[in-house]
């Protein structure tokens, strides 16, 4: 095992792209922001980099930075992990940027190892250095640097410590020469595979091909495909035959003992190469962070994290900035400053009313989104950035393990669900999370069915704490009750087994504020973006019923349904239908009536539960359908509405034959 | 099983395994005593796992006794009781070949130690300068042996 091993044909390294490749939460995405000047969804939680994000370098001309998602380990085993495989397999790559974690070196060293196979130019920063000096981990980068191949780079990217260094050492980085020898039985797989490539014609690759030899015999899914496109069916299966053999032929799976060689050359190295490992914590902080996973002290942590998370959510968000723009700022400023020059400028009626009528462009679409809703979700990202930027939500994944487990998941499941509690659509694209699609699945539905998005919350809070609190636990209840009995349902009917929990527990961090800030924005675009059309078309569709009657028929056409079964008034038909575009816009519909005095307690409880019930919009709907299929989503939406409509029946009737709110 | 759990003198400090004591073994007296000899120190103190109450008391306090008692195959980490460390062995049959590999990964591999946090409401274990929370079910599947009190850096020192 050493730098200076023959080189085999097939390296090919050409192509104008650096990808960041390294474990989750070591800094990818904070050096992806130094090295190109663009910013990505940065947190201390594994997982944040859900998709591709491409940045041209700033110091490196004509060239790519990807951020890729963050792996554990080859093979791949995620959603997220073959992402990452893709890149290295199909992207061309002039080099890897691998983003280790300076204070564990011992799997960041098992990661580079790996890399460092493949034949591409490879560079590896150190980063973390400041939390590994912190700790007393030394290490000789030099003597790291000569036993991997590759040039060793210490950096801080949060302080922009050794980027200087870094993009040199990138301008230079030349394929690295590692060659590991495996024991005897895997040698003779892999002279076999390369054989068998050649006599089928392959003779290039984009990485080294002792290195996509080394893959298929992992079982990688990734370089399967690859080959699956490259070469017949029948030289594909004679290799599968060979490698069903070749395992045969050993006591270990190949996996394990290509996995073992490595371990015991990374652990030749830390020898060599670690002067300390470093001591335990003893801060401050590390004790904190024992408390955050404590049975009782965790509980009682996470229950001060809630009510802070309502207060300034519920009280702040929705209370005093909604009633500040919505009352103040739109109903006795802009909506009539608006309404004044548009009545002035416009001469056609119908043109007025549908801009600024009662179901107008602006007074509707455009007050609901940017007066009501706005300021809700602003709040929560805010708080949401503080969580995660901490290091808070993988202890929420550990303290919540058990509740999961009884719905058929795991801890992590808790990530989307709190998302959800922001927006529901973008959780359904963190459900890639969770490591099987079943699970993905199970996540998906809970979050269409029973997670509110902050806007709905928003209004939903308003709604019933101005009836009494009994009612806010009633609503509660309900909900968290068919959360239970449907993910249970859901997850003793879908086939598969349920991945146990294992997730780091990154250090608790301050989280730094200019970067909560840019993501908090960052997310409010994107949320701007996907709401505001749709509240355009509401509003649109809810005049356009008005205008030509229909908006009458429909709430008659429902009356069976939302009069006779749901016990609520007809016109809350209307509020239903648009529910379908956005459900916070159907409960913005309801809170209106409820305003007018339209509501009694019992049908403020039923509609605000079956409001919440209902999917949550078209946007999530669209989203559900890319992540899994469309048949997945209109099933979900098949699933849902019925559902919805059957919980708030029966809970009219419970209330009634009880005797609550009368 | 018992000689895997060293006793600490409360006098000076000094960590020893009771059953390795040749004093001990050569003492003509030494067959049912229930005392035991710091060999630093001299310090005599009984050791309680060789007493019938002493075991009883074990059995309801202290989680490794129960365990112990109940897994008769060998230590696993939900064995180890927090704030104890101990060596990793290998990995039981139930953990699949994906969750095996991102153990390894995340540098729970044989031979080396790790620390053990908490059990409830999950395992958490500290690997190196990693922390990880895992399902008690999957941290039972994880065979260990040697298990002693303190953090792994002590034994490192």
């Amino acid at each position: 095992m050493q730098c200076h091993g023959s080189v085999e044909l097939g390296t090919n390294v050409t192509g104008g792209s650096i990808a960041l490749v390294g474990h989750p939460n070591v800094g990818k995405s904070v050096l992806f922001h130094q090295l190109t000047g663009q910013h990505v969804t940065v947190s201390n939680y594994p997982g944040t980099t859900v998709e591709l994000a491409r940045g041209a370098a700033r110091r490196l001309p004509e060239t790519l930075i990807l951020d890729t998602p963050g792996v554990i380990t080859f093979p791949p085993h995620s959603d997220d992990e073959q992402v990452t495989a893709r890149v290295l397999l199909y992207e061309p790559l002039r080099a890897i940027l691998q983003v280790g974690d300076a204070k564990n070196l011992r799997r960041t060293l098992l990661l580079c190892v790996q890399l460092a196979e493949l034949g591409l130019p490879l560079v590896l920063a150190l980063n973390m250095m400041d939390e590994a000096e912190s700790r007393g981990v030394q290490a000789d980068h030099d003597l790291l640097s000569e036993n991997l191949c590759v040039p060793v780079v210490p950096t801080t990217a949060t302080r922009g410590r050794g980027l200087d260094e870094l993009q040199s050492a990138l301008n230079t980085a030349r394929p690295p020469q590692l060659r590991l020898e495996y024991p005897e039985k895997i040698e003779l797989a892999l002279a076999q595979f390369n054989a068998q490539l050649k006599q089928a014609g392959v003779k290039d690759a984009p990485i080294h091909l002792r290195a996509l030899g080394l893959s298929w015999l992992s079982g990688d899914p990734v370089t399967e495909s690859w080959l699956a496109e490259r070469l017949s069916v029948e030289v594909v299966g004679e290799l599968v035959s060979q490698r069903a053999s070749q395992q045969g032929s050993l006591q270990k799976s190949l996996v394990a003992t290509i996995q073992e060689a490595r371990l015991a050359y990374v652990e030749r190295i830390i020898k060599r190469a670690v002067t300390s490992s470093g001591q335990g914590r003893r801060n401050n902080r590390a004790g904190l962070s024992r408390l955050t996973t404590h049975p009782v002290w965790g509980v009682l942590i996470l229950a001060a994290v809630m009510y802070a998370l309502y207060w300034f959510v519920g009280i702040f968000g929705a209370g005093i900035l909604v009633s500040l723009l919505e009352e103040n700022l739109f109903g006795q400023v802009i909506n009539p400053w608006v309404v004044g020059w548009v009545q002035q400028l416009i001469a056609w009626p119908f043109v007025v009313d549908l801009l600024v009528g009662e179901y107008g462009l602006w007074t509707m679409g455009m007050t609901y989104a940017l007066a009501l809703i706005l300021p809700i979700v602003a709040t929560f990202f805010l708080a949401f950035g503080v969580m995660e930027d901490s290091g808070y939500l993988p202890r929420l994944a550990a303290l919540s393990n058990r509740l999961f487990e009884f719905l058929g998941l795991n801890g992590k499941a808790v990530l989307p669900m709190v998302l959800g509690l922001g927006c529901v659509t973008m959780a359904t694209l963190t459900t890639r999370v969770m490591e099987s699609r079943r699970e993905r699945l199970l996540v998906t539905l809970l979050l269409a069915l029973a997670v509110p998005c902050s806007a709905q919350l928003g209004v939903v809070m308003g709604m019933l704490a101005s009836v009494s609190l009994t009612a806010t636990l009633i609503w509660g209840g309900v909900v968290f009750l068919v959360l239970l009995v449907i993910g249970w349902l859901a997850a003793r009917l879908m086939p598969g087994e349920r991945t146990q929990l294992l997730v780091e527990l990154p250090p608790l961090r301050w989280p730094v504020l200019s970067n909560v800030l840019i993501k908090t924005l960052a997310r409010m675009e994107w949320y701007l973006k996907e709401v505001l059309p749709l509240f355009l078309v509401g509003a649109a569709l809810m005049f356009a019923l008005d205008r030509s009657g229909l908006l009458d028929w429909i709430t008659h056409a429902g009356e069976p349904l939302v009069t006779g079964w749901l016990g609520l008034p007809p016109q809350a038909s209307a509020a239903f239908l648009v529910g379908f575009l956005r459900r916070d816009f159907g409960a913005t519909g309801l809170f209106l009536m409820q305003d007018d005095g339209l509501l009694n307690p019992i049908q403020v409880v039923v509609a605000m539960v079956t409001i919440t019930l209902f999917i949550p919009c078209i946007a999530s709907v669209m989203m559900i359908a890319r992540e899994s299929n469309w048949r997945t989503a209109l099933g979900m939406v098949v699933l849902i509405i019925p559902l919805a409509f059957l919980v708030g029946g029966l809970l009219y009737r419970g209330l009634v034959l009880v005797g609550w709110g009368i | 099983m018992s000689d895997q759990i060293n006793l600490t003198c409360p006098l000076c400090g000094h960590d020893f395994n009771a059953e390795e004591h040749a004093a001990c073994q050569t003492c003509p007296m030494h067959q049912g005593c229930n005392l035991v000899c710091c060999p630093a120190c001299g310090y005599q103190m009984v050791d309680v796992r060789r007493t019938l109450v002493g075991r009883l008391a074990g059995s309801v306090f202290h989680r490794e006794y129960r365990r112990r008692k109940r897994n008769r195959h060998g230590l696993t980490l939900s064995d180890v009781p927090p704030g104890w460390r101990a060596k990793v062995v290998g990995f039981g049959d139930g953990i699949p070949p994906a969750r095996r590999a991102h153990l390894q990964a995340y540098g729970l591999v044989p031979d080396d130690w790790v620390w053990v946090v908490q059990h409830s409401p999950v395992t958490v274990i500290q690997i190196d300068q990693t922390e990880l929370a895992l399902e008690n079910s999957l941290a039972s599947q994880i065979e260990v042996q040697h298990i002693r009190k303190g953090e792994v850096y002590e034994d490192r020192q």
